[in-house]
């Protein structure tokens, strides 16, 4: 190569450098050059994760108004695949809003598409400082008495708190995330990549595919969350429920022990409503119940789900299960029926700041008429919360016509209803995927849709190749 | 002026040939050492300039690279694990029976192999219905860490760490310690038998 080919090459290096680190396709001067550095892992990461990994930090403007202001530490981890990797990196843009991330669980995501992947958990949530948990809610459960007004009273002395310490929630909604997103994206030096969101996480999806178009190949939503639609609630619910009575009459032990399957919802709410049952925490009414069972139908994995009808027929025995039991009196921040998974580790701030517009909305979905189904709306919990809570919600425009998406959904799901898919769906490149004998995470449980996702990131343009889904098993109903 | 003779006449041309040659050899040199000065010059410039913009690039991207670099971040090839002992890579099978798995579901012939590059590839029974891909494990010494059934049946469990010990009958794990009953009941405390 002569002197003059070895100038030109390296300056157009630097062009491309320097495109990368500004940003091909934005570029602002009000927000400072956000900072990325190498950090050890923390212990508790390493503790569940042996896929060779890195950790990092991206530090970027709290408000990005004010790009001289505080700023927020994003915890990120990347996973390298064995062998040859793909161009693309994958991310995977959060958990459920306000959920740490499973960095063990995503451990393989890497060598499963063989491509780099980035884990990002987001703003306020996880290892990402600054925290937005409010352990004010942690006491606010389920058989609370009075739990709307308890929840609304811990939600704005942890929102005074927030803010007193400088902290406004309203920093962290979506489009403040979708935007960290994408300093990642420039900060590793990578045009356009490929992400996965898990269960109500893809309302960031939404806002960034809206908002950087060009640097997204494809998009994985697991189970999302509804994007321009209502929250799915009583409806959803009550479809999931019909779909696993459905299932349990169709497998002969399942029908022998529980013949009137779609009835034992109703029976035990009408008891309860009757003679409540004493839990370790409070008292076990219709309300608490529904919020039980959209809960259990959600999983985790269809294990969960399987075990609804046992758990039923149990109580009209009167007897409350284990998995009952540990469900009610770990509940916190009115989580029980109204997130889709329940761990301590939940941001609540950051949940309120996307959600609370959804929450708040009345659902015209017809669902069943007996004692407690009401409850499954969230209007009535979350009214006193959201009420003054400066909410940040997710973008409702127009998803890129030609985004090539592929849509994961479990008919047992009860945090997703045809709307929700809706909404998601309906384009050219939209490919919605129903997995049999799956519920919320449908893509958690089974190695098909994993299969099935593997091959689509490659080409996603196509259809993906569906033919594992024939053999998928069905739901492992308990009849005890 | 005498006339020359043919001989003199080729002489003289030739050597009129060699002249002209010549002095095209040594234009052409001249050009190309001027050429060459010329390029070099550019090149320098070119270099110079090159230098100038990466460094400028350098300073303006300090908080970029100056903590993780691009380099740094290339889609590398993942090396084999070093410390990895060759004597436990191999595959490896044991029966799991009804009785022992208990309510775990995880009943049946299991199949393990431990490759070299730190990935568990498992064959579970064909009613097993739950995830059997993308594990791990790591040695260090004479214990093994594994992170089967991470993404289910132990999500959110530290991965399981074991001794390790390979003999004439095949592969024997012991629990150091593993949260997750599932794993403990599959792993340990039963022979591994080479071969799937």
């Amino acid at each position: 190569m002569t002197p003059m080919r070895l100038g030109t090459v390296a300056l157009a290096c630097a062009v491309v450098i320097a495109s990368a680190l500004t940003g091909c396709t934005q570029t602002s001067a009000s927000v400072a050059a956000p900072t990325l550095r190498s950090v050890k892992c923390p212990d508790d990461v390493e503790l569940v994760i042996l896929a060779p990994h890195s950790c990092m930090r991206l530090r970027v403007p709290e408000d990005r108004r004010h790009a001289a202001g505080r700023s927020v530490d994003l915890f990120v981890v990347r996973f390298v695949p064995p062998g040859l990797a793909s161009p693309d990196p994958m991310l995977v843009l959060g958990n459920e809003v306000g959920d740490t991330l499973g960095y063990g669980s995503l451990s393989a995501v890497a060598e499963r598409v063989h491509r780099v992947a980035y884990l990002l958990d987001t703003r306020g949530t996880g290892h990402s400082g600054p925290s937005m948990a409010c352990p004010e809610a942690n006491q606010v459960r389920a058989t609370t008495t009075g739990e709307a007004a308890a929840l609304g009273v811990a939600a704005h002395l942890c929102l005074a708190r927030l803010r007193a310490a400088g902290d406004d929630p309203a920093w962290f909604g979506p489009k403040d995330v979708a935007a960290d997103a994408d300093a990642l994206r420039r900060a590793v030096g990578v045009p356009r990549w490929n992400v996965i969101t898990y269960g109500s996480s893809s309302v960031y999806a939404a806002e960034l595919v809206q908002t950087h178009p060009a640097t997204v190949r494809s998009l994985v939503v697991d189970s999302p969350a509804p994007f321009a639609s209502q929250y799915a609630g009583t409806g959803a619910t009550w479809a999931a429920w019909t779909s696993v009575a459905t299932a349990c009459r169709a497998q002969a032990a399942c029908a022998h022990a529980f013949p009137d399957v779609k009835d034992l919802w109703r029976e035990v709410a009408q008891r309860l409503a009757l003679h409540p049952v004493p839990t370790g925490a409070g008292l076990l009414d219709p309300d608490a119940l529904a919020r039980l069972v959209r809960a259990m139908l959600a999983g985790d994995g269809p294990q969960a789900t399987a075990q609804v009808p046992a758990t039923l027929a149990g109580l009209l025995r009167g007897q409350l299960s284990d998995e009952a039991t540990a469900r009610l009196t770990s509940d916190h921040g009115a989580c029980l029926g109204y997130r889709p998974v329940c761990t301590q580790a939940n941001s609540l701030a950051v949940y309120l700041t996307a959600f609370c517009p959804l929450l708040t909305a009345t659902n015209g979905a017809a669902g069943p008429v007996f004692p407690g189904a009401e409850a499954l709306d969230p209007a009535n919990m979350f009214s006193p919360a959201c009420t003054g809570w400066a909410a940040a919600p997710a973008a409702t425009g127009q998803l890129p016509s030609a985004l090539p998406t592929l849509v994961f959904y479990g008919a047992a799901d009860p945090f997703i209803d045809s709307a929700a898919l809706d909404s998601w769906a309906h384009r050219p490149y939209a490919y919605p995927v129903d997995v049999p004998g799956q519920t919320h995470n449908a893509i958690g449980f089974n190695d098909c849709p994993i299969a099935i996702r593997n091959a689509w990131v490659d080409q996603p343009t196509s259809p993906p190749p569906n033919d594992c889904l024939a053999s998928m098993p069905q739901l492992p109903f308990t009849t005890r | 002026m005498a006339e020359r003779s043919p001989l003199d006449r080729e002489l003289a041309e030739r050597l009129a040939g060699l002249d002209r040659a010549d002095r095209t050899a040594r234009a052409d040199i001249l050009a190309g050492l001027v050429d060459a000065t010329r390029r070099g010059r550019r090149a320098r410039v070119v270099r110079r300039r090159a230098f100038v913009a990466v460094a400028a690039l350098a300073l303006a991207g300090i908080p970029f690279v100056s903590v993780v670099t691009l380099g740094q971040l290339r889609d590398e090839q993942r090396p084999l694990p070093a410390s990895s002992p060759t004597t436990i890579l191999g595959t490896y099978s044991a029966d799991v029976t009804a009785a022992a798995a208990g309510t775990t579901g995880v009943a049946g012939r299991w199949t393990l192999d431990l490759r070299g590059d730190g990935t568990l590839d498992v064959v579970a029974p064909k009613g097993y219905t739950g995830i059997s891909t993308g594990f791990h494990y790591s040695i260090s010494g004479d214990r093994v860490r594994v992170d089967l059934f991470t993404q289910d049946l132990c999500t959110g469990q530290p991965v399981g760490t074991y001794t390790w010990h390979r003999d004439a009958t095949g592969l024997h794990l012991n629990t150091v310690n593993d949260p997750c009953l599932v794993r403990a009941t599959l792993l340990a405390a039963r022979t591994w038998k080479p071969g799937a």
